[in-house]
């Protein structure tokens, strides 16, 4: 139990360290962020409605 | 997906004005999903085992993550490539566009299919090989309690997460590599030397828990093999694979004189590019069945193996769609400086998708085994009697099963492209100005018809993944789901390998006429390596990977039967 514990800590901590230093750089550039922002809505309408198919045919 | 979503953006930004801050953002992105793909799998995995004394019952996660992984990977690899063929044929064929042009109202649904095909696609595929793996190990190590312990039930979890433990210090290592690289510095010197550092991690902590736990150097040896077969798919891959090998040239030549011989010579050499890496990953489980005294316990530890860096690979794979879409962001955006810095990144995410392709590739084809002979052991199975005709007939059904599957996939994806090419042609005949770049194209659009075609699509395979095996064994019995699992494996993986490749080679040869050679853009041999680049998406992207986890979903549908079929 104990090797798991410590590489499941490890591992989020990592994971939080990546995202938040990821998250904390900002696009400067405006033509950039529009065009990352329809990616963005994109691939979320995607899957939101992918995450209800699978979860209705899945049960 | 959540983590990444917003990083291409970053890496574009950055790309403006340093190549090393566009690495580092895309590779810190593609880490936090890396490591998040063994992370989650070892939270369920460890708590499902500490808690549930019955360890058969993890055969259920296994099941439920191949199952959600094959429709994450067939719905993400159709909205992918029907995006990205509907904008290259009608965008780059027919308009002479060049890639990702603003002017293509294809452009985004292709850079959204990077993300929920490569990203999202892939994470599950490798999510569900990682739990799959130690599932079957633990259902294996239960039979070898009175060889080694109680040990032997706990030994594949742990020697996973020493694998996590390993990526997670790979990252760490090229992390440091970036912060002292200044001025030139090679991405590709530094990724693979964080591969080699967590490999190398991986194999001693792998030496010491086999030593420790089990008290057995051959379980170790068993482990080593797994992680030298994924070195060697690499390798081959990259053979068949890569702008400077003689396949990838000889294909583009054949190009010179059409579109047909380029496609028949990319399937010459797709054909022939499965059977050194069979020898090579079967080779595996042969050796570490001969080292350790035949004992099926160190084939399910071979299959562990070559799971062992897949955290870090994970985050290289992740790392190439990143930068590809920040590529694509850029030109969109319309910055040339962002543009430069980012193509020299985009190769080296091209050469890590082709390494985490060949590791998904040998840890399915492992995976698929030790699933069916989890199966065999867990049923009781122990001789397969195989001049039975129904047991004979079982396996050519299995056989042709997979090739109906991947049928399917390539059926659906065409049929998809087919909606998208006429949309989009649509809308340049509709929309005015469009082609003189004076007005937008409708985006949403063609976004709405991969993401309904996508979804709708992915039904019938995984209907054909649960009830197939169901058929089988309640049907005919035990022994004839055993040789239906056998025809499917021993028909999928070759295929697999095959479209992978072969896939892989056409694109590569349209990279190298583009690079200039045999006329270059423009040229027909360009609009030759083109169609055979077309050919090659839905082959390499949808049809290669889908077929991985359908095997194993069949194979996991099996194993979650077999009290129903022995009772």
């Amino acid at each position: 139990m104990i090797l798991p514990a410590i590489t499941i800590t490890l591992g989020i901590a990592t994971i939080l360290y990546l995202a938040v230093s990821n998250y904390a750089v900002k696009i400067r550039n405006n033509r950039i962020d529009q065009v990352s922002d329809l990616i963005k809505k994109g691939a979320f309408a995607y899957l939101g409605r992918q995450f209800k198919t699978i979860f209705v045919f899945i049960p | 997906m959540i983590m990444i979503i917003k990083v291409h953006g970053k890496a574009a930004d950055a790309a403006r004005t340093s190549s090393l801050d566009a690495f580092r953002i895309a590779f810190m992105g593609g880490s936090s999903m890396g490591m998040l793909v063994p992370i989650a799998g070892l939270i369920g995995l460890t708590l499902l085992y500490f808690y549930f004394p019955d360890h058969t019952m993890l055969i259920g996660f296994g099941f439920g993550s191949s199952l959600t992984a094959l429709f994450a990977q067939i719905g993400g690899g159709i909205y992918t490539k029907a995006a990205d063929i509907g904008a290259d044929l009608v965008g780059k064929v027919e308009h002479g566009m060049p890639e990702d042009d603003p002017r293509n109202p294809g452009v985004i649904a292709d850079l959204v299919g990077d993300n929920v095909g490569d990203c999202a696609g892939r994470g599950s595929d490798l999510f569900q090989s990682f739990s799959g793996d130690v599932i079957t190990g633990i259902i294996m190590g239960i039979a070898f309690v009175p060889k080694y312990g109680p040990g032997a039930v706990v030994f594949p979890l742990l020697l996973q997460t020493a694998g996590v433990l390993a990526s997670n210090i790979g990252i760490m290592a090229v992390r440091m590599f970036m912060s002292s690289a200044k001025g030139a510095f090679s991405p590709s010197r530094i990724l693979n030397t964080g591969l080699v550092i967590t490999a190398a991690i991986a194999i001693l902590s792998a030496f010491a828990l086999s030593v420790y736990v089990l008290n057995d150097v051959s379980i170790f040896v068993a482990a080593l093999s797994g992680v030298l077969a994924v070195f060697a798919a690499i390798f081959i891959a990259r053979h068949y694979t890569s702008v400077t090998g003689k396949p990838v040239r000889e294909i583009a030549s054949a190009a010179r004189r059409g579109a047909a011989l380029d496609v028949l010579k990319g399937m010459s050499y797709g054909m022939q590019s499965p059977i050194v890496p069979i020898i090579m990953i079967l080779g595996a489980s042969v050796v570490s069945y001969i080292v350790s005294g035949y004992s099926l316990y160190a084939v399910a530890i071979a299959n562990i193996g070559t799971d062992l860096m897949i955290g870090f690979m994970m985050s290289a794979d992740v790392f190439g769609p990143i930068v590809d879409n920040a590529d694509g962001v850029a030109e969109l955006s319309k910055q040339p400086r962002a543009q430069r810095s980012l193509s020299r990144l985009d190769s080296v995410g091209n050469t890590m998708k082709a390494y985490t392709k060949a590791l998904s590739m040998t840890t399915g084809t492992l995976t698929a085994v030790v699933v069916f002979i989890t199966y065999a052991q867990i049923a009781g199975i122990t001789q397969l009697d195989m001049l039975a005709p129904m047991n004979l007939a079982a396996v050519f059904v299995g056989a042709g099963t997979s090739f109906l599957v991947a049928a399917l996939l390539i059926g659906s994806t065409t049929k998809t492209a087919e909606v998208m090419v006429d949309e989009i042609r649509r809308q340049y005949h509709t929309i005015k100005g469009l082609l003189q770049g004076k007005a937008e194209p409708d985006y949403a659009r063609c976004i709405d018809i991969s993401t309904s075609n996508a979804l709708r699509e992915m039904a019938v395979p995984g209907i054909i993944a649960v009830a197939a095996p169901m058929v089988a064994g309640v049907l005919f019995g035990p022994q004839v789901l055993l040789s239906f699992i056998i025809g499917i494996t021993v028909s999928a993986v070759p295929l697999s390998i095959y479209f992978s490749n072969a896939g892989a080679a056409y694109d590569n040869a349209k990279k190298y006429v583009e690079e200039g050679n045999f006329g270059g853009k423009g040229s027909e041999t360009h609009a030759a390596v083109v169609i055979g680049d077309t050919v090659g998406d839905p082959m390499k992207d949808v049809a290669g990977p889908s077929l991985v986890i359908f095997m194993k979903v069949v194979g996991m549908t099996a194993l979650m039967l077999v009290p129903l079929l022995v009772a």
